[in-house]
């Protein structure tokens, strides 16, 4: 084991890269609202009743499984000893 | 040249500036324990291995510490690829904008055929860059900019360029007709020289291209004629006795002992009988007390991206001057902390 990997295990990379993540969506999320509620769009209670449409769900599919493969990889890398 | 982010690159340099601010808090944790674990900073060890290895021994109960550690080193091994994805989000006409800026003014970007990168440079992932200097065709923007001031500038904002005009004022050189610099990288320091003496032509080199076209872009902003060469500070090819001042700034921790002293002595030829060299760079050890050091260079060579500094920091650079015939040699810290630290003499007369 390296003195990098024992500064910072794969368990908590993943944590951290998760957090970056989900600290983009919820600034994401906050701007979305915003502008929304300043140019007269959809309700909040509208995003939350929405069911996606087969296309927009095989984009939501594509763009799932590229965000684990990107959070995850620590999980599985080659150990580095 | 500021851009605008994208919001993916925009909320994660905000991320980094949060770590860094949860990191801080997280350090005061660590202070408490090392006071409660019973770290005496007065029985660190003078050699700088065994005081490491003794700080680790101490602390190594501390969660704390480990929490900080996991967190630096995540900052460490993502702020560049996060700053990399950031600065390509924002689309081609971004590079193309860049290109075009350091095309535009008096500046000269010299790349002489038969040029390899030397070892201790070729590859190394300084400061952690990803790729190292030459990792990504516009890495001297990414960290000389988009990183100072998407991330470095909102955790701790000092001015660099009054740090580097300390350095740049260091000698008793009034009127520099000529300077030669020794790793230029992105220009800051290359700012800071044309700052303090405005009708001096400044040469500058650097082994990275990347970072050349971001000090070149600095340099056609403000209508400055620097001639910036890709090449290595021991061997610039540049004339004998044609400079009154040769210089750098935190380039002596980058490179092996052996080519410092290869700096010096390049130094030397350069310089006009009379002309005086100046480095700056971080204190060697014995300049700080010996927990600030820790802090400082701990984990350096590994965690840091400083695979040289640890050597640096144990060498006698006055010394090495003085045995490169340099005469009138001075070693002293300029600002708080004793940084930066300088190192500095004259060429002697032929005479003398």
């Amino acid at each position: 084991m390296n003195i990098l990997t024992e500064r910072l295990s794969p368990q908590t990379e993943v944590i951290l890269n998760l957090t970056r993540e989900l600290w983009v969506m919820k600034d994401r999320m906050r701007t979305l609202e915003a502008l929304l509620a300043a140019g007269g769009g959809p309700s909040t209670e509208a995003v939350d009743g929405f069911t996606p449409p087969s296309d927009l769900q095989a984009q939501l599919d594509a763009a799932r499984d590229a965000y684990l493969r990107s959070v995850l990889a620590p999980l599985t890398r080659a150990s580095a000893d | 040249m500021d851009i605008a982010l994208k919001q993916r690159g925009r909320a994660s340099m905000d991320y980094l500036v949060g770590m860094a601010v949860f990191m801080g808090a997280g350090r005061k944790t660590v202070e408490a324990d090392a006071v409660r674990l019973g770290l005496d900073p007065a029985a660190l060890p003078e050699d700088f291995a065994a005081r490491e290895a003794h700080y680790n021994r101490i602390m190594a109960p501390s969660a704390a510490l480990k929490g900080v550690e996991a967190i630096e080193e995540w900052m460490s091994a993502h702020h560049g690829v996060i700053a990399i994805e950031a600065f390509e989000e924002t689309g081609p006409e971004t590079a193309e904008a860049l290109e075009a800026a350091a095309a535009a003014g008096p500046s000269t970007l010299t790349l002489k055929d038969g040029f390899v990168a030397p070892d201790y440079w070729e590859g190394i992932e300084f400061h952690r860059t990803s790729g190292g200097w030459d990792g990504h065709p516009h890495m001297g923007y990414i960290h000389g900019e988009l990183i100072h001031r998407h991330l470095l500038n909102r955790i701790r904002p000092i001015d660099i360029f009054a740090q580097r005009r300390l350095a740049a004022g260091a000698t008793p050189v009034k009127d520099p007709s000529r300077i030669a610099e020794f790793g230029t990288a992105t220009g800051h320091y290359t700012t800071a020289l044309q700052q303090s003496y405005p009708g001096a032509e400044i040469w500058g080199c650097d082994p990275s291209v990347p970072a050349l076209k971001h000090a070149q872009r600095a340099a056609n902003r403000h209508g400055w004629a620097w001639k910036l060469l890709r090449a290595v500070g021991e061997d610039t090819g540049w004339p004998d006795a044609a400079f009154d001042l040769v210089t750098s700034y935190i380039i002596m921790h980058e490179a092996p002992v052996a080519i410092n002293r290869a700096h010096l002595n390049e130094a030397f030829r350069l310089l006009r009988p009379g002309g005086w060299f100046c480095f700056s760079d971080f204190a060697p050890l014995g300049a700080n007390d010996r927990m600030h050091e820790l802090k400082l260079f701990r984990g350096a060579a590994q965690a840091g991206g400083e695979p040289w500094a640890i050597d640096y920091i144990q060498t006698d650079m006055g010394e090495e001057a003085r045995r490169a015939g340099f005469v009138d040699v001075e070693a002293k810290g300029l600002g708080p902390n004793a940084y930066p630290f300088a190192v500095m003499g004259r060429k002697p007369e032929t005479a003398e």
